[in-house]
């Protein structure tokens, strides 16, 4: 089979069946036969929604990170902090390890990933530099599975759980930011998958 | 449309899910994005297998020692991950305590479990189809991450209270016990992807 033969199939990510890819209209997407899963949609202006969704998250990240996320008070003591005096005060207790891998999970790789979502859109967008496009999505692709945002989100609502009791809570403006930074990050991971990036950009090179 | 003939097998690259054809050869690397997909000579199994057994001697002293030490008025108590859980359920956060259960005890070891048998189940004479073998890549893959939840619970609790009258310090679990998800997540990406197709 030659190459454009092969662009025709679909392999479903789950239980891999092979299918030929149909085109689809508007608001249409294909589901695989065996196991439901989403094979892939109809995305209508995909570069535009991309630009402007990662554009955006990445002004929600700096709002998490350094606006204050909450406040405990115990007695008369209190304590207010943001994501980025959370990360500090690790490094401060000698938890290096665990430091170093919130710093990598939470802070760097989803900046990142966000960054490197608007850049490799908006190259394919403005049809230049296909080789830097294909290097930024490559890179992308390897970065998405250590990008613990969410699980950052789970675990501090978890942790607040823990705290119910002992002291009194004041949530921040940054977790209304963390909270907006998650949908958004969930949906370009998980609805507009990095896949329709690569054919995006298949695309642009064999025209 | 030419079909593929019998000698050659249609495998996704995991990395840009594009379609790629193998030959009955050792090795295939992505058409469109050039990562490999399968290599036999880059010793995808030993790799995988020696983060797997990594990952699985960091578990046991992550559950043996103390994930967090609570400082309270002049009195010091260490909590294990089962410890507070027990502490979580007996104080009536039934769904947080079912969260936490999931997240550090059953996922990881179910995640052990899946790795070991997609790395041996042709060693254990069964012949699991392709659907199965994938699904359950695909689930390792997807639930490995989520059990950083308590790493993160004790960081941050660790980091917001350190008052004169109480605070918290992460224990040695909660090092050993991020590691053990680590080297999981490395398993589960280094995996031979070949096994699955076979």
């Amino acid at each position: 089979m030659n190459e454009s033969e092969l662009d025709k199939l679909t392999i479903c990510r789950k239980c891999h069946t092979v299918y030929e890819k149909k085109p689809l209209k508007e608001g249409e997407k294909a589901v695989c036969k065996i196991c439901n899963t989403v094979l892939y949609r109809y995305h209508k202006r995909l570069l535009d929604k991309i630009i402007a969704l990662s554009g955006a998250n990445i002004i929600f990240f700096f709002l998490f990170l350094f606006f204050p996320i909450v406040t405990v008070d115990i007695e008369t003591s209190s304590n207010q902090m943001s994501v980025m005096q959370i990360v500090i005060e690790l490094f401060k207790n000698d938890f290096w390890l665990v430091a170093i891998l919130v710093t990598l999970s939470v802070i760097l790789f989803p900046l990142s990933i966000h960054i490197l979502y608007f850049l490799s859109a908006l190259s394919l967008k403005l049809k230049i530099g296909k080789k830097v496009s294909k290097q930024l999505l490559k890179i992308l692709s390897h970065l998405l599975p250590w990008s613990m945002s969410d699980i950052f989100l789970i675990s501090f609502f978890v942790a607040m759980v823990k705290l119910i009791g002992y002291a009194r809570i004041h949530f921040g403006i940054a977790l209304l930011a963390l909270s907006a930074f998650v949908a958004i990050d969930i949906y370009l991971t998980k609805y507009l998958r990095i896949k329709y990036l690569w054919e995006k950009y298949d695309e642009t090179v064999k025209r | 449309m030419t079909k593929p003939s019998k000698d050659k097998l249609l495998v996704p690259c995991h990395i840009c899910e594009a379609v790629n054809e193998a030959d009955k050869e050792d090795k295939v690397y992505c058409r469109r994005c050039g990562c490999k997909i399968y290599d036999k000579k880059s010793k995808s199994f030993q790799t995988s297998l020696a983060f797997l057994i990594t990952a699985i001697i960091f578990y046991i002293p992550a559950n043996i020692f103390p994930i967090l030490k609570t400082y309270s008025l002049g009195q010091e108590e260490e909590n294990t991950i089962m410890g507070g859980i027990i502490y979580l359920w007996e104080h009536g956060s039934y769904p947080i305590a079912v969260i936490v259960f999931l997240a550090s005890v059953t996922i990881p070891i179910i995640k052990f479990i899946m790795l070991f048998f997609l790395l041996f189940w042709k060693k254990l004479n069964i012949k699991p189809t392709l659907a199965f073998k994938s699904k359950m890549y695909h689930l390792a893959e997807f639930i490995g991450p989520w059990s950083m939840i308590d790493v993160f619970v004790v960081a941050i609790l660790s980091a917001l209270i350190h008052f004169n009258i109480a605070s918290i310090k992460p224990g040695f679990a909660a090092t050993s016990f991020a590691l053990s998800v680590i080297f999981t997540m490395l398993s589960a990406l280094t995996y031979d992807k070949r096994l699955l197709e076979e």
